[in-house]
């Protein structure tokens, strides 16, 4: 579903990424884990083709991202749950919802994703008219996922899903993660809860200062000495 | 060492001050010194603009309503009081730059009066003071004042020579103020005003106090300079005093010339002023009001930074991860 | 009715006619400046370009009034569209496309002076009679008299401003540009393309600059410094009605004209303009504590 070779990313002088290459094969959940700066977001955003790599090729069900506009992520069926949220505060949840089916190419599957959406979420549903910016973070949190599903995409990104939120919410919201992946999405998840995340994941990388350090599958690498030590406190 | 070295750029720019002086000895031809009276009085302009606008990053549409203000507290001391121009010329700085206070008392209060909304509520009392002056008789009344006649026998008796002497000293003075507030602890508040206002407040600066007495200051300046040009003028009125092309000429040469330094306004001033003599030189007016109008406008667009900023490597655009 | 009560409702007519005008030039301003971050002074001399334009088209080409349209809203939408690929291009900042915009509506006194003169020109002696001739308003307000243009500013204002608040609200334009000025990044990775929906909306912002010029033309003098009149009664509309909403700089700009008339009618004309800028002064005083929070905070970003 999701190639990475080689990709290297600059801030100008700042190099971000280096020598990044992985996978995410379609109808798995992968995990990229790493500490706060270790460049996951950083790797999130150019995987949405928000940022151009330096070097280096990504392909999306072996379509080249470097011929693939940002707008036209939508259309090879990429969805994004962002880092803090980042729904548009001053709109409506409706709106929000609407916005995930924004691209031509997704517009008319919006009824069948919205059913889909206030399924998950019931809670959306009965909030429609309310402007996201007013509610609750976890509230804001559905909105941001549920704006990044209407489209019904193939491949879900999620950004740090857990960030900021009560642990309940945080159970609750990995509950519906592996909901999502069971009706067929293929998900990346980049966490800095590294338990939540491979424990639900089949497949985990670890980042750090822009570098892959290690991968395997996620039941291997929660026992690994280093990912024990470094990320869930021994 | 450091006094030591504010105290011999004080002397240095005095000094070129002095030089300049003797510009009515070496010709005493009108036109010479009424270009070098046009490039000082664009200097002091630029330069006092940039005391406060420059140095906090508070952008002012509202320096020529100030300069205005200076022109018309003089126009109305000569020809409506029989006191000695000085009385005119010390009144014109006090009323622009207490107008400039009691705005800074009302405005400052809060920090979202900065940016385009600081821009725009200058903008707009320029024009509530250009209908107040148009609409007070004391003042103007619509129909213009003959100055001409009230400033005969006076300290600068209509004369080029002491006009260019008058404006000259003001431009010196106006330097020098920049230069000691830039080079020393009133211009690291006003620094630390610009990066990052909270910050400054939370290191020690009293913002609210630097912001209200440097825009005063700055104001006044621009009113004091304003005094000789109601008699340089001859005759005031409103459309040819608090036009906006006054306003958008000091802010196209401080931007220029570069906001961050003290002379950074002085090569903007130098080079507009020169420019636009030069097209004017060339024939119509109006055409020339446009070629530099639109010169300053896509010089803007291409370089935001000024001049200096065009030389330095513009920083790539940072992403925030 | 007694003639001072006629006075005052004739009064009341024309004020809030010539503020349904006011509120058709602010729409350009309200929208770019709150919803593509660009303060336009320009706009208001585009819309007296606009009606000089119209006064040449009608006078020396021959048009019919409502024809020159044909022209000029294309011409003008494609020189919005250009101005505004420009400043993207160059990622041009709130306050720099303050300063250019300022700039290019002091140099665009000058250029219209040098086009058509600094004299007062007028088409009223060539219209034709049915938009010069007063006509009465219906019951109950058949003592009222209104000229034809205002009625055309009227129906622009509805028609223009109508259509924009309903695009915005309720059309897939209206969501992305929403969304595009609350978080650039995030919507375009939903599909919104950035520059060109910027482009289009600039495009149209001019588009109604030149609808507003033809009505400008019918209705009054030109003279090339208008804009410096208009300005401060369209800033102070945008912002009283919160930028980027239309339709609240049409009740603003209707509002205005309605108290700058009555002041007109009662005490001395000359002083009229200072009123606009006195209820924004006292609103922006008085704002934070009307609603708690800063203005600024309309607009920002996440």
């Amino acid at each position: 579903m999701l190639t990475l070779r080689d990709v290297d990313v600059a801030y100008g002088q700042a190099v971000a990424l280096r020598g990044v290459s992985m996978s995410v094969p379609a109808g798995t959940t992968v995990s990229l884990v790493g500490s706060n700066g270790s460049g996951k977001t950083t790797l999130v955003h150019t995987v949405l083709g928000m940022l151009k790599p330096r070097a280096g090729t990504i392909t999306i069900d072996s379509v080249s991202l470097a011929e693939v506009r940002a707008s036209d992520m939508p259309e090879l069926g990429v969805g994004l749950v962002p880092e803090g949220r980042r729904i548009f505060p001053h709109m409506t949840v409706a709106d929000n919802l609407r916005m995930g089916a924004h691209h031509p190419a997704t517009r008319a599957g919006f009824r069948e994703g919205l059913a889909w959406v206030e399924e998950l979420f019931p809670i959306l549903a009965t909030r429609r008219r309310q402007r996201a910016g007013t509610m609750s973070g976890g509230e804001q949190q559905m909105v941001a996922l549920g704006r990044a599903l209407v489209g019904r995409p193939k491949l879900l990104v999620l950004d740090e899903p857990s960030l900021g939120l009560a642990p309940v919410i945080v159970g609750q919201m990995f509950e519906v993660i592996e909901r999502i992946a069971a009706d067929g999405v293929t998900i990346l998840i980049a966490e800095q809860n590294v338990h939540k995340a491979l424990s639900i994941s089949s497949y985990g990388y670890v980042l750090d200062t822009g570098s892959l350090v290690l991968e395997g599958p996620a039941q291997e690498l929660v026992e690994t000495p280093q990912v024990r030590t470094a990320y869930l406190g021994g | 060492m450091i006094r030591n070295a504010r105290g011999r750029g004080t002397a240095g720019i005095v000094a070129a001050g002095l030089l300049l002086a003797a510009l009515p000895a070496v010709s005493e031809r009108t036109y010479v010194l009424t270009l070098g009276y046009q490039l000082l009085l664009w200097t002091t302009l630029a330069v006092s603009w940039n005391l406060f606008s420059g140095f906090a990053n508070y952008p002012s549409f509202g320096h020529g309503m100030f300069f205005g203000i200076g022109v018309y507290t003089t126009s109305t001391m000569l020809t409506a009081t029989s006191l000695p121009y000085g009385v005119a010329f010390l009144a014109s700085f006090a009323v622009a730059g207490g107008v400039a206070v009691l705005l800074g008392l009302a405005l400052f209060r809060s920090t979202r009066f900065r940016g385009d909304l600081f821009g725009l509520v200058t903008l707009v009392l320029a024009f509530v003071v250009a209908t107040v002056v148009s609409n007070t008789s004391l003042l103007d009344g619509g129909t213009g004042v003959f100055v001409r006649a009230a400033a005969e026998g006076t300290l600068l008796d209509n004369s080029p020579a002491r006009l260019y002497l008058t404006v000259l000293a003001l431009a010196t003075l106006t330097v020098v103020i920049a230069y000691l507030i830039a080079t020393g602890r009133w211009g690291l508040g006003l620094t630390a005003i610009r990066d990052d206002e909270e910050v400054a407040e939370s290191s020690g600066v009293n913002t609210y106090r630097v912001k209200v007495l440097t825009f005063g200051l700055s104001a006044g300046l621009a009113g004091l300079v304003g005094s000789p040009h109601a008699v340089f003028l001859g005759y005031v009125e409103v459309g040819s005093v608090f036009p906006l092309s006054i306003p958008l000429f000091v802010l196209m040469m401080a931007i220029l010339g570069g906001t961050t330094t003290w002379f950074g306004p002085i090569i903007g001033a130098v080079l507009v002023t020169a420019a636009q003599q030069a097209l004017i030189g060339q024939g119509q007016a109006e055409v020339s009001q446009i070629i530099i109008g639109m010169l300053l406008v896509v010089l803007i667009l291409v370089c935001p930074n000024g001049l200096g900023g065009l030389l330095r490597r513009r920083p790539r655009e940072e992403v925030t991860s | 009715m007694s003639p001072m009560q006629v006075a005052v409702l004739q009064t009341i007519v024309s004020g809030a006619l010539l503020g349904t005008l006011f509120g058709t030039i602010a729409l350009g301003v309200t929208v770019k400046w709150g919803l593509l971050g660009i303060a336009d002074f320009f706009h208001v001399s585009l819309t007296l370009f606009g009606a000089y334009v119209t006064y040449s088209l009608v006078s020396v080409a021959g048009l019919h009034p409502l024809a020159t349209l044909l022209v000029t809203v294309p011409s003008f939408f494609l020189l919005g569209m250009a101005l505004q690929w420009i400043f993207v291009r160059l990622e041009v900042k709130l306050f720099t496309s303050l300063l250019v915009t300022f700039g290019l509506f002091v140099v665009a006194e000058s250029v219209i002076t040098l086009l058509w003169s600094a004299d007062t020109l007028t088409l009223r002696p060539v219209l034709p009679e049915w938009l010069t001739a007063p006509v009465a308003l219906p019951w109950p307000l058949q003592q009222v008299r209104v000229l034809p243009p205002d009625l055309l500013a009227l129906v622009a204002a509805i028609v223009l401003i109508g259509t924009t608040t309903w695009a915005l609200r309720a059309t897939r334009l209206g969501r992305g540009l929403h969304a595009m000025h609350q978080d650039p990044g995030i919507a375009e990775v939903f599909g919104v393309r950035l520059t060109r929906t910027a482009v289009l909306v600039a495009g149209f912002a001019a588009g109604t600059a030149a609808v507003a010029g033809m009505v400008v033309a019918l209705k009054m003098p030109l003279s090339p410094h208008l804009p410096l009149h208009w300005l401060g009664v369209v800033v102070v509309s945008s912002l009283l009605g919160g930028l980027g909403r239309p339709l609240g700089a049409l009740i603003a700009a209707v509002f205005l004209m309605i108290v700058q008339n009555l002041w007109a009618l009662f005490y001395s004309p000359s002083w009229a303009p200072v009123i606009a800028f006195s209820f924004l002064l006292l609103y922006l005083v008085l704002q934070p504590l009307l609603t708690g929070r800063g203005l600024r905070s309309l607009g920002g970003a996440a």
